[in-house]
């Protein structure tokens, strides 16, 4: 009885240890919008730097469907999130998205590739159609304020932000839909 | 003695733990599902691996990886019961052990267990963009070393149980 609860308890502990991974993964849990600025609301005009070192802003897209996607370049579901994205490339042109991926703010203070080398890693040749860009401390703590590694924005033409959500290699599919909506 | 240093006391002690049909069945239905879960985990690894061949879009590295710690922890499982079962001395704090090393990477890095923990500590914007990549970023960067030593882990717990097996079945 004993030996036979002992292994009960080993089995019970490696299924706690593999749930608790699956749910740190994201798999689990829907990756909420809740920590994030809300859908409706007009995109916070904040600075970040294209790779030339100047000054943007979502106002320089004002007209267009943006995805504002900030990633940390040491990130692997970032990696994935950008090949993801440049897999999808030909959808993403065909809607008339524009794609700006913005390194967050001094990648959270752990250096990772510059943004431009990343994105050309994990989309290839689609990554031209990419807008690589590096993020002011405002843009990351406004859009991205409890520190996610990744999230993205989808920004409407007219400036409001239409869908938020992270992880675009799990949440394609849904990111296709808000866009189908939108255009 | 002489057996233990040429490593045939592992042979011996994997086949008589898996001589039993339901130790087997229990093997090969782990190793599976365990690779798979491996095989997943590790789909986020932050090695840049570049063109690496891909079968079905998993590459070769996460797939030899996630087989041989699937098996490896499986086998640690197999023989770990075994074990108790005859009131032997048992490596399951190895095996555990070895299994948390080799999740670590996956679990504390690159998803919102972090900063969401961060979060509800109560810790202001400015903290966790200050810290969460110190947290997370050693985790990214040293994965395959967390990999290896999960191995080498898994190993020792299969060479433990293997003497303790070995020396209870096989030594007359």
């Amino acid at each position: 009885m004993a030996k036979n609860a002992k292994i009960v308890g080993i089995a019970v502990i490696v299924v706690a240890i593999a749930v608790f991974a699956l749910f740190a993964d994201g798999l689990l849990v829907h990756k909420a919008s809740a920590v994030s600025l809300p859908v409706g609301v007009a995109a916070p005009l904040k600075s970040f730097y294209f790779v030339n070192g100047t000054k943007g802003t979502i106002a320089d897209f004002k007209g267009k469907t943006v995805l504002l996607y900030l990633v940390t370049t040491w990130c692997s579901t970032c990696a994935q999130g950008t090949s993801a994205l440049g897999k999808n490339i030909s959808f993403f042109k065909s809607k008339n998205v524009s794609i700006v991926e913005v390194e967050t703010y001094k990648d959270f203070n752990y250096s990772g590739a510059p943004i431009y080398q990343f994105t050309k890693d994990y989309a290839g040749n689609n990554s031209s159609y990419m807008i690589d860009a590096y993020s002011g401390y405002n843009l990351t703590a406004t859009y991205d304020p409890k520190g996610y590694l990744d999230i993205y924005y989808l920004i409407a033409p007219s400036g409001k932000i239409a869908y938020v959500n992270g992880e675009p290699s799990v949440t394609m599919d849904s990111l296709k839909a808000a866009i189908d909506n939108l255009v | 003695m002489k057996d233990f240093d040429r490593f045939y006391f592992i042979a011996a002690a994997v086949r008589e733990t898996l001589s039993g049909k339901a130790y087997a069945y229990g093997f090969a239905f782990s190793s599976v599902i365990v690779t798979i879960i491996y095989a997943y985990l590790l789909s986020f690894s932050s090695l840049n691996l570049g063109n690496v061949p891909r079968i079905l879009g998993i590459s070769i590295y996460e797939i030899l990886v996630s087989a041989l710690l699937g098996i490896m922890f499986s086998l640690v499982l197999a023989m770990s019961a075994f074990s108790i079962k005859r009131n032997m001395k048992s490596s399951e704090k190895i095996g555990i052990g070895a299994l948390i090393a080799s999740i670590i990477p996956s679990s504390l890095c690159c998803t919102a267990l972090v900063p969401s923990v961060l979060s509800i500590a109560g810790a202001s914007t400015a903290t966790i963009i200050g810290v969460t990549g110190k947290i997370q970023g050693p985790f990214a960067t040293l994965e395959p070393v967390f990999i290896i030593a999960a191995i080498v882990i898994m190993f020792f717990g299969i060479i433990q149980s293997s003497k303790k097996i070995y020396s209870g079945c096989c030594v007359r």
